[in-house]
């Protein structure tokens, strides 16, 4: 119950902040417009839960989490970009997408360069991480426009939470917060998109795929969250895939959410297994 | 350093070559002068902390019910304590974040966590003094208390409990401090409606002699 409490305000704020934002496509005709309102929906709708959850931090922050907020709300211009060239300039919006990575991981792991990392160590780090999260935006984007469908962002909802549970066995049960915030958002977007009738655009991939990088980033470095459990949701994206395109959109989809699924539970019960006997809560 | 003192007399007669009295006078005053700081010097006495035989404790409230206690388990630093003139003491100490021990596991990991003390990012509590001040029997030490990436300066009373020969012969002092702050100064501001913002921390060390 006490959980739920704490969980709870940040997850409603986060749904309200996308039902808002995605509510206004209603009164939007261009297709560019309503994918702006996405990203501003996305972008906002995490911040709003991040600040619900921990308060407004300082600027720069002190708590290298704490970049996330700005992450986030710096993605929505990314994301405006990618709805405004969403036909063109790929090479641009994929370079811009890339720095947007770069900036989160560099900002979040700065710490490590201070007290642990020798430039070559951290610079190595920082680029394979950054190939995983170009790997976990290639996924959302392939997700979303190989067969457009109001469900195409479902296997995210089911990692989401899956990163959740798994951050909570590892210690921070901020971190596991956030993900549920994250979760909330995803599936505001997901309910938002059906009752308005709005398939998900590309304008989310900025903002989805950094802040998905950044928690399980900040979960391994900064909490307990075991290296196998944060490398198979890291990977987990890429299962979407193997999925046979042949059938439809929706069933695609819930195929889609059930590999998430099972990536997302076996790096639960590997969190589960490393985490100290729970009996403090 | 020593030697060189002592030869110091000689040198300044050698150098003035006179065996007027009032000049000698002078003379010895002005190397009376310049030994003034080195024998301030040699009174202040430097302990490093005996991490064993020292206790960093916190208070927090817990849902509004209860007080709970926690410790670190490793500290070090250095007092060093002029009896002579307290304002010229300095205290030097750091906390490892890593050793916090509130008997339970789990929530040792949750303290350690980026919900609290973010251990990974900042592995260290630390004080600093930058003015001692003797108050009646206790010295008022204020400082720069770094906790969570935050200094923020803050007066401790500190009250001085005793000194004496340790086990093996070794000088050994003592004494401590208790202050509370509010851990939302210091950017810890998650679970506000399950624990208390007033952290009392309750210090008490042992210093060897060095």
């Amino acid at each position: 119950m006490f959980l739920l409490q704490q969980f709870a305000p940040a997850v409603i704020v986060a749904i309200i902040a996308v039902m808002l934002a995605v509510g206004i496509t209603r009164w939007l005709s261009a297709d560019w417009a309503k994918e702006i309102a996405f990203a501003v929906a996305v972008g906002a709708g995490y911040a709003a839960g991040h600040v619900k959850s921990t308060s407004w931090p300082a600027f720069p922050p002190v708590d290298a989490t704490h970049w996330l907020l700005f992450l986030a709300l710096g993605s929505i211009l990314i994301g405006t970009f990618h709805a405004i060239a969403r036909r063109h300039a790929a090479f641009l919006r994929s370079a811009l997408f890339g720095v947007l990575l770069l900036a989160t991981l560099g900002l979040l792991l700065r710490p490590k360069f201070k007290l642990e990392w020798s430039s070559i160590e951290g610079s190595m780090w920082i680029a394979g991480l950054t190939l995983v999260g170009c790997m976990v935006g290639w996924s959302i984007d392939w997700a979303i426009r190989s067969q457009p469908s109001r469900f195409s962002l479902l296997f995210l909802l089911v990692l989401g939470s899956g990163s959740s549970v798994a951050l909570a066995f590892s210690g921070s049960l901020l971190l596991a917060q956030l993900a549920a915030v994250y979760s909330g958002v995803t599936f505001a977007v997901i309910a938002a998109g059906a009752i308005a009738g709005n398939v998900p655009g590309r304008s989310l991939v900025p903002c989805l795929a950094t802040l998905f990088v950044g928690l399980i980033t900040c979960g391994y470095w900064y909490a307990d969250l075991p290296w196998n459990s944060g490398l198979l949701l890291a990977v987990a994206p890429a299962s979407v895939f193997v999925v046979p395109s042949k059938s439809t959109p929706v069933r695609q989809a819930l195929i889609r959410a059930a590999v998430a699924a099972i990536f997302a539970v076996l790096a639960v019960l590997l969190a589960r297994r490393a985490s100290p006997p729970i009996d403090y809560y | 350093m020593a030697s060189l003192c002592a030869k110091l007399p000689t040198l300044f007669l050698l150098q003035s070559g006179v065996a007027h009295s009032n000049h000698m006078k002078q003379v010895l005053s002005l190397f009376a002068l310049s030994l003034l700081p080195l024998s301030s010097l040699q009174a202040a006495e430097t302990y490093e902390i005996d991490a064993v035989h020292s206790s960093v404790v916190f208070k927090i409230r817990h849902l509004n019910v209860a007080d709970f206690y926690g410790r670190f388990n490793e500290v070090t630093g250095t007092v060093s304590f002029d009896k002579e003139n307290p304002e010229k003491s300095s205290v030097i100490a750091d906390v490892k974040v890593e050793s916090v021990d509130t008997h339970n596991d789990k929530r040792n990991q949750h303290l350690k966590s980026p919900d609290f003390f973010n251990a990974k990012q900042f592995p260290t509590i630390s004080f600093k003094s930058t003015k001692v001040e003797k108050a009646g029997d206790a010295f008022k030490v204020t400082g720069d208390f770094t906790l969570h990436g935050v200094t923020k300066s803050i007066t401790l009373d500190f009250t001085k409990v005793g000194e004496g020969k340790g086990m093996q012969g070794e000088q050994r002092v003592g004494g401590g401090a208790e202050f509370t702050i509010k851990r939302s100064d210091y950017g810890m501001t998650f679970m506000q409606n399950g624990l208390g913002d007033e952290v009392r921390i309750i210090l008490s060390f042992e210093g060897v002699k060095k």
